[in-house]
């Protein structure tokens, strides 16, 4: 379908013939849709968020972003790792990090006054404006996380793909964090992954489970206080729209 | 002290000052790369190249003294295995995913083994122990000219890809999907560390490279949180390390790299003591802050 950010069809990879990763996976991401991918650990979840960054091939199948490769829209891209991919004696500031979302743009990464000052509005965006010379480091979890949702916003993406950004951080910049992200939905196509099933937000269209196959849910909102007393914060259920009882690989079963 | 600059005013002993010039010189490209080598975490991987070294001067005299090439110089034989070293250690530890370290500790005695083998069966008298622990003494004057040509080119490529290799170096998956071609800067970084590490031979040998590059950055690692300002304090204390090293060793009549050597080291050993005492105090400081009873 014309008009879809992310379009995955049929695809197959694994690391090791005979034991496919992700088996026959097809789904589709509308343009401006916030989904969140959610699923076991070992259930393919980042090596799919590899694919669609092209730093994986499929084995077979087909992926198309904006109609194109993954690889030549890649600067279309917004990515933002696990935090643990970092060495944390790396000496670098906010500003270096940030505009690191700037380096494709010129043949030899200088950065030039505009490139600057995207990453200065990228910092303004996620309220770390104050922070530019801070070393990276010396933050806490939760404002290197917004950070780093400022490196990726500052390369002006049209997808932006979280991967666990609320891993090792306390629930309380868990809430700020996701306020943060509140800000992109609907101006860009947001993909977060995460292992934690509960936290699925009011925001989101739709749940991608990730388990060797992958099923997509619709988001609906629930009313009930029974599960806010469950949880102690606003959680929404997951609706199984269709049917999912021929699928015996589906979590839980 | 004072006979430190006497001898490198000294018209008769016109060596002593290329050693000192070399020193200095040189020690731009150390604190530069060096910096690289430890925050990518290299070390190893640079380790490995420098023993290889001594296989291409060992070959590089046996072609020069037995088979007449006169143009095999060590310096060309130095540099030409530091690359190839570098090429064959960078695709290994890029694509041999299982047992890397493996493979290159094998090159790394292998190509020892091979300099050792082609400086015996090498005709007349030849001591490997100045390449072994560096003789900065003997830098001749066309050497002095390799060392100035290797240390512009270092410095002209790491600063101009200055935020490729940061990128590079601070995360390597995002800067492949801004397009960097992020095998290409590593294998560019691995040459140019390869040809600090031939310049680090003439100062202090090849036993001892690592400790001069990576201890100056390491210890002005200690003190900043910028890329550009541990390359600045590291090429800082690298000129003081060779040329403090240089005047002990002429004072005493000392092996000039061990000096240099041990300098460092112990500068090394004092900073991280002082900073983690700093470190112990200021926590004390914000308990007692918490706490205020």
């Amino acid at each position: 379908m014309a008009g879809n950010a992310i379009e995955v069809k049929n695809v197959t990879f694994s690391y090791q013939p005979g034991l496919p990763v992700l088996e026959d996976v097809s789904f589709s991401v509308a343009k401006n849709a916030a989904v969140c991918m959610v699923g076991p650990n070992g259930g393919g979840k980042s090596t799919l968020l590899n694919l669609l960054l092209a730093l994986l091939k499929p084995a077979k199948g087909e992926i198309r972003i904006f109609d194109n490769k993954p690889e030549q829209v890649r600067t279309r891209i917004g990515y933002m790792p696990q935090f643990s991919v970092f060495d944390k004696e790396f000496p670098v500031n906010v500003m270096d990090v940030v505009l690191m979302g700037r380096l494709g743009r010129n043949l030899f990464g200088r950065y030039s006054k505009a490139d600057k000052q995207a990453a200065h509005d990228a910092l303004e965006q996620v309220n770390m404006g104050g922070f530019q010379t801070r070393p990276f480091f010396a933050l806490s979890g939760g404002q290197r996380q917004r950070v780093l949702i400022a490196r990726a916003l500052a390369g002006e993406p049209q997808i932006m793909l979280l991967d666990e950004p609320t891993a090792n951080i306390d629930p309380m910049a868990q809430e700020q964090f996701y306020e943060t992200l509140k800000i992109l939905v609907k101006k860009m196509t947001l993909v977060v992954v995460s292992h934690d099933l509960g936290f699925v937000s009011d925001w989101l269209d739709n749940v991608v489970c990730v388990n060797r196959h992958v099923h997509v849910h619709p988001v609906s909102a629930i009313t009930g206080e029974v599960i806010k007393d469950i949880y102690g914060y606003d959680v929404n259920m997951i609706r199984h729209d269709h049917c999912c009882i021929h699928d015996r690989s589906h979590f839980n079963d | 002290m004072i006979e430190f600059f006497n001898a490198l005013t000294n018209p008769d002993i016109p060596f002593f000052r290329f050693a000192v010039l070399t020193g200095v010189i040189a020690s731009v490209a150390f604190g530069i790369v060096g910096t690289y080598v430890v925050v990518r975490r290299i070390t190893y991987i640079a380790g490995a190249i420098a023993h290889c070294i001594l296989g291409g001067i060992g070959f590089a005299l046996y072609m020069q003294n037995k088979v007449g090439i006169s143009w095999m110089t060590p310096m060309t034989g130095a540099i030409a295995s530091a690359l190839l070293a570098a090429i064959v250690i960078g695709l290994v530890s890029l694509y041999w995913k299982q047992r890397e370290d493996a493979v290159i500790s094998a090159m790394w005695a292998v190509g020892m083994a091979l300099g050792v083998l082609f400086i015996q069966i090498t005709p007349g008298y030849l001591n490997p122990m100045s390449y072994l622990f560096g003789d900065i003494l003997m830098v001749s004057k066309q050497d002095f000219y390799v060392v100035i040509g290797l240390d512009v080119l270092i410095v002209t490529l790491c600063l101009v890809f200055y935020n490729k290799f940061l990128a590079v170096c601070f995360d390597s998956d995002f800067a492949r999907i801004q397009g960097v071609k992020v095998e290409l800067y590593y294998m560019l970084l691995l040459c140019l560390t390869a040809l600090t590490i031939v310049l680090l031979i003439s100062v202090v040998g090849l036993i001892m490279v690592i400790a001069l590059l990576t201890l100056p950055a390491a210890i002005s690692g200690h003190f900043t949180h910028r890329l550009w300002k541990m390359m600045g304090l590291a090429i800082l204390l690298s000129l003081v390390f060779t040329s403090s090293g240089l005047a002990l060793s002429y004072q005493w009549n000392l092996p000039s790299g061990a000096v240099i050597i041990i300098i460092a080291g112990v500068c090394y050993i004092l900073t991280a003591v002082f900073c983690a005492l700093r470190r112990k105090f200021r926590m004390q400081v914000e308990t007692v802050d918490k706490n205020p009873e």
